[in-house]
């Protein structure tokens, strides 16, 4: 029994981000639930399947039900990283499908920018890894780019396209931060971090919070004119920690990504957004790789002159994504948004014409998890 | 023994993070303060791990041996750390963060203890040290060996 269009997204929605004007992390999750229940015409009281993940709350999911008086039927706290709420629309849909729930909320809120602005460093450190001084994550994901440099010739500069490309999408964004063009010179004249990686191959580090809503295709279509399907998903895990990473190049993404694909029986050709995890410019650049938008090892050449800039031929993290837009720590709920707001033709001047089939892919930690999701808004 | 570097190094922290080691983690560590490197080897199918595990992540057979690495092995890769990563290490940037592949076949974590300004390569030769951590505990490092440095 396949999962595939069995539910759609109606709802989706950030909080305020940025910085969170006072606001808690489950203040913004609770912010931005509302504005998600508002736009799917849903209230509270329909809510019977809760989901989040959270570096503030152990078991966010109960944080939420007190804070906002839901008395959901089922819920998932399950935490696989930065990719968990990519992951929890496979888990609601797979709840919906049988009949566990039929409203699922998904809710994530960091305040990580008014916090300290720096990342909320994991808590619990490998015993292997912690007597060296590694910056988390930021030098797992050099010991990764370093090897990727060695065994496949990718440079610097290579790597640098990805900020600017990612940078040129802010500037179409209202709600980005940052509005000044950014050059490759720029990337690479920026103090080194944890080499080769510099502060501008790097997420920003923002506040911020999000929510969607997924129910049954059959109610969504009752409840909006433009239904976001879940046409296929897939998960992949295979370690905890870069030293137990079996092989820092090529990661489980080659196999969420297949089994999303499969599920949705589309082909990469069709995606017409692509939303990656940009929480480095190598990550996302492994992800491409692994994805199959160009061969292992050539992510360096397929980046280079603009394609992932407006006009080019892939209309990637058109939000700005993590290195330009928002980065609480957590960014795949904002890869869904962005995904959504494409798919509904409400992106501004940043939209794609004619946006109908979006691939998310998420990771978590050091590129350990992976969640992917094909999003469609055309019937079948 | 090899040549290796002992001049002008990096400094090192006075005293290292260092983690409360729980059951099996403490077999690495405790080995390190009697200057050896060790790792797992499976008694049903061979397969060597490391870290020490309670289980083979080969066949999860039960029946495991410890064996002494003997410390050689190439750079797999590194990143020089230009911010602390700890404010143990607030004296010490840049270092050296290496994963090492050594030549029994297994892969671990450690620092590069290196000359102050030099950068290391992918596929440079290195050699286990040991820094004793406290009663009870060792530090595995490496060091660079002159002779074997790679051409790649
Ligand atoms: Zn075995």
């Amino acid at each position: 029994m396949s999962i595939s269009r069995k539910v759609a997204i109606v709802g989706a929605a950030e909080s305020d981000v940025f910085e969170s004007d006072g606001r808690s992390p489950v203040g913004l999750m609770a912010q931005a639930i509302a504005r998600a229940l508002e736009q799917a015409g849903l209230q509270k009281s329909d809510v019977d399947g809760l989901f989040s993940a959270s570096a503030y709350y152990y078991m966010p999911v109960l944080n939420l039900t007190e804070y906002l008086g839901i008395h959901p039927r089922h819920a998932d706290s399950s935490t696989i990283g930065g990719c968990s709420f990519v992951s929890h629309i496979q888990h609601a849909a797979a709840a919906i499908n049988a009949g566990l729930c039929e409203v699922a909320v998904v809710a994530y809120g960091s305040t990580q920018r008014t916090d300290g602005r720096r990342l909320v460093s994991i808590a619990e450190p490998s015993p292997y890894e912690l007597p060296y001084g590694l910056i988390y994550p930021i030098s797992s994901f050099g010991l990764i780019a370093q090897r990727h440099m060695a065994q496949y010739g990718t440079t610097s500069e290579q790597l640098a396209e990805i900020a600017v490309a990612a940078r040129e999408w802010a500037m179409l964004n209202p709600r980005a931060r940052y509005k000044q063009p950014l050059t490759v010179d720029d990337v690479l004249s920026s103090p080194l971090i944890s080499s080769p990686l510099h502060k501008l191959d790097c997420c920003l580090v923002t506040d911020g919070g999000g929510a969607f809503v997924l129910t049954s295709s059959e109610r969504a279509r009752d409840l909006t004119p433009k239904p976001v399907y879940v046409e296929g998903t897939g998960e992949a895990i295979n370690h905890r920690y870069v030293s137990g990473m079996p092989d820092l190049t090529t990661t489980e993404a080659v196999h969420s990504s297949r089994r999303a694909l499969q599920m949705s029986g589309r082909k990469l050709s069709e995606m017409d957004t692509i939303h990656l995890y940009d929480a480095f410019t190598i990550s996302a650049l492994i992800q491409l790789e692994d994805i199959g938008f160009c061969a292992k090892g050539e992510g360096g050449a397929f980046v280079e002159g603009g394609r992932l800039a407006p006009g080019g031929s892939l209309a990637l993290n058109t939000n700005g994504g993590g290195l330009s837009y928002c980065h609480p720590g957590m960014l795949g709920m904002f890869e869904v948004i962005e995904a959504v707001r494409q798919l509904r033709g409400e992106a501004g001047e940043r939209q794609v014409p004619n946006a109908s089939t979006s691939l998310v892919h998420g990771m978590g930690a050091t590129l350990a998890a992976h969640a992917t999701a094909v999003l469609s808004t055309e019937d079948w | 023994m090899s040549k290796v570097t002992t001049s002008s190094t990096a400094r090192r922290p006075e005293k290292r993070p260092f983690a409360h080691l729980r059951g099996e983690e403490r077999i690495y560590f405790r080995a390190a303060a009697e200057n050896r490197l060790v790792f797992q080897r499976c008694v049903a199918c061979s397969a060597m791990q490391f870290p020490p595990r309670s289980v083979c992540s080969s066949c999860l057979g039960h029946e495991l041996t410890i064996e002494d690495a003997q410390g050689q092995g190439s750079i797999y890769s590194f990143t020089v750390v230009h911010r602390p990563g700890h404010p143990a290490f607030r004296d010490c940037v840049p270092y050296v963060v290496v994963l090492v592949d050594l030549d029994e076949g297994v892969r671990v974590i450690a620092d590069l203890e290196i000359e102050s300004g030099t950068t290391p390569r992918v596929g440079d030769r290195v050699e286990a040290f040991f820094e004793p951590h406290d009663e009870e505990y060792g530090v595995p490092r490496f060091r660079l060996i002159l002779e074997g440095r790679s051409t790649q």
